[in-house]
C-alpha cells in the first residue's frame, strides 16, 4: 500500500496525464533529417540560379564586349602596325612611332606586341571580374544566410526532440514502476478515460447547444 | 599614360557603345539577397526559447534518474522516499 502511495504521488508530482508517443520522437528526428535535405537543395538551387546569371553574363562578355573591345584595341593600340613592323611602341615616351628603317627591330616588335596582348587580357580580366564578382558575393552571402537560418532552425528543432525524448525517459521509468506494484496500463487508461470524459463533454456541450436554439425559437414565438 | 591605360580608355568607349546593352542584361541578372534569404532574424528568441526548454529537458532527466535510483536502491529506496515524501506531507 505505501508503494502504491509512494508511486501515485510520485506520478502525480512528475506529470502523468499527458501523451508521449515514441513516434513523436521519432518524427521529430526525421524532420531533423529531412531539414538537411531541404537545406542542402535550398543551396544547390540557389547555386544553379546564379550559375545561369553568371553564364548569361560571361555570354555577354564572350559574344559582344570581347569582340567589340578586340576590334577597336587592335585600331587603338595600332596591332598591325605593330606586327608588320611600320609601327614601334616606345614605353618610355608612351607613343608609337612610324618605323623609317628598312629593316624592322624586331625585339621592339616583339615587345610591341607582347605589351599590348598582356593590356589586353588584363582589361578583359577586370570587366569579367566587375560582371561576376557581384553575383559570386551574393551567392556566398546568400547561402551563408540559408545555412545560418537552417542551423538554427536544426538547433530548435533538436531542443524539442531532447525535450520529448526526455518526457519519454521519465514516462517509461513511471511505467515500470507502474508494473512494479502491479499497475501497468494504468497510465493508457487513465489516458483513454480523461480523453472520453473530453469528448463526452464535448458531445454534451453540442446538446445543450441545440437545446438552447430550440427553446430560443419557442421563447421568441 | 602607358600601354595599359590606353587599353583602359578603349575599355571605356566600349562601354560607353554597350551601355544599354549592358544596363539591360544587369537589370535581368540582377539578384536580390534579401528575397531569396530565409531571414530569419529573431535569433536571439530563439536561444532564450531554447535555453528555457533545455533547463524543463535537464529537470526531466534529473527526474528520470532519480526514479532509476530510487528504484535500484530497493527496499531502503523505498522507505527513504517514503520519509522524503512524508516530511513533505
Amino acid at each position: 500500500m505505501n508503494r502504491f502511495l509512494i508511486v501515485c504521488i510520485s506520478l502525480f508530482m512528475f506529470g502523468c496525464s499527458a501523451t508521449v508517443p515514441k513516434e513523436v520522437v521519432e518524427l521529430s528526428y526525421k524532420m531533423e533529417k529531412d531539414m538537411v535535405e531541404v537545406q542542402s537543395t535550398y543551396i544547390s538551387l540557389v547555386k544553379q540560379h546564379i550559375g545561369l546569371l553568371k553564364l548569361q553574363r560571361e555570354n555577354y562578355l564572350k559574344n559582344e564586349w570581347i569582340p567589340l573591345y578586340v576590334k577597336s584595341w587592335i585600331d587603338d593600340g595600332q596591332l598591325i602596325g605593330m606586327a608588320d613592323g611600320s609601327v614601334e611602341y616606345d614605353e618610355e615616351a608612351d607613343e608609337f612611332k612610324s618605323v623609317t628603317t628598312p629593316t624592322p627591330n624586331r625585339q621592339a616588335q616583339l615587345n610591341g606586341v607582347v605589351l599590348w596582348a598582356e593590356a589586353a587580357v588584363s582589361v578583359i580580366d577586370e570587366k569579367r571580374l566587375s560582371l561576376i564578382k557581384p553575383l559570386e558575393l551574393a551567392e556566398v552571402e546568400l547561402i551563408d544566410s540559408i545555412n545560418q537560418s537552417f542551423s538554427l532552425l536544426l538547433r530548435g528543432n533538436k531542443t524539442i526532440t531532447a525535450h520529448l525524448n526526455s518526457i519519454r525517459e521519465v514516462q517509461d521509468v513511471q511505467n515500470d514502476l507502474l508494473s512494479k506494484v502491479e499497475l501497468g496500463g494504468l497510465r493508457d487508461k487513465l489516458n483513454t478515460q480523461l480523453s472520453q470524459l473530453s469528448d463526452d463533454a464535448t458531445n454534451g456541450l453540442e446538446k445543450i447547444r441545440k437545446i438552447d436554439q430550440k427553446t430560443k425559437k419557442y421563447t421568441e414565438k | 599614360m602607358g600601354m595599359r591605360d590606353r587599353a583602359k580608355a578603349t575599355a571605356r568607349d566600349v562601354d560607353n557603345k554597350l551601355a544599354h546593352t549592358e544596363l539591360k542584361l544587369l537589370a535581368e541578372t540582377a539578384i536580390n539577397t534579401d528575397e531569396l534569404s530565409p531571414s530569419i532574424t529573431s535569433h536571439a528568441h530563439y536561444d532564450e526559447l531554447m535555453n528555457i526548454i533545455n533547463n524543463a529537458t535537464d529537470s526531466n532527466h534529473k527526474v528520470a534518474l532519480l526514479e532509476t535510483k530510487i528504484n535500484e536502491l530497493g527496499e531502503s529506496g523505498w522507505q527513504l522516499a517514503s520519509k522524503i515524501l512524508s516530511a513533505i506531507k
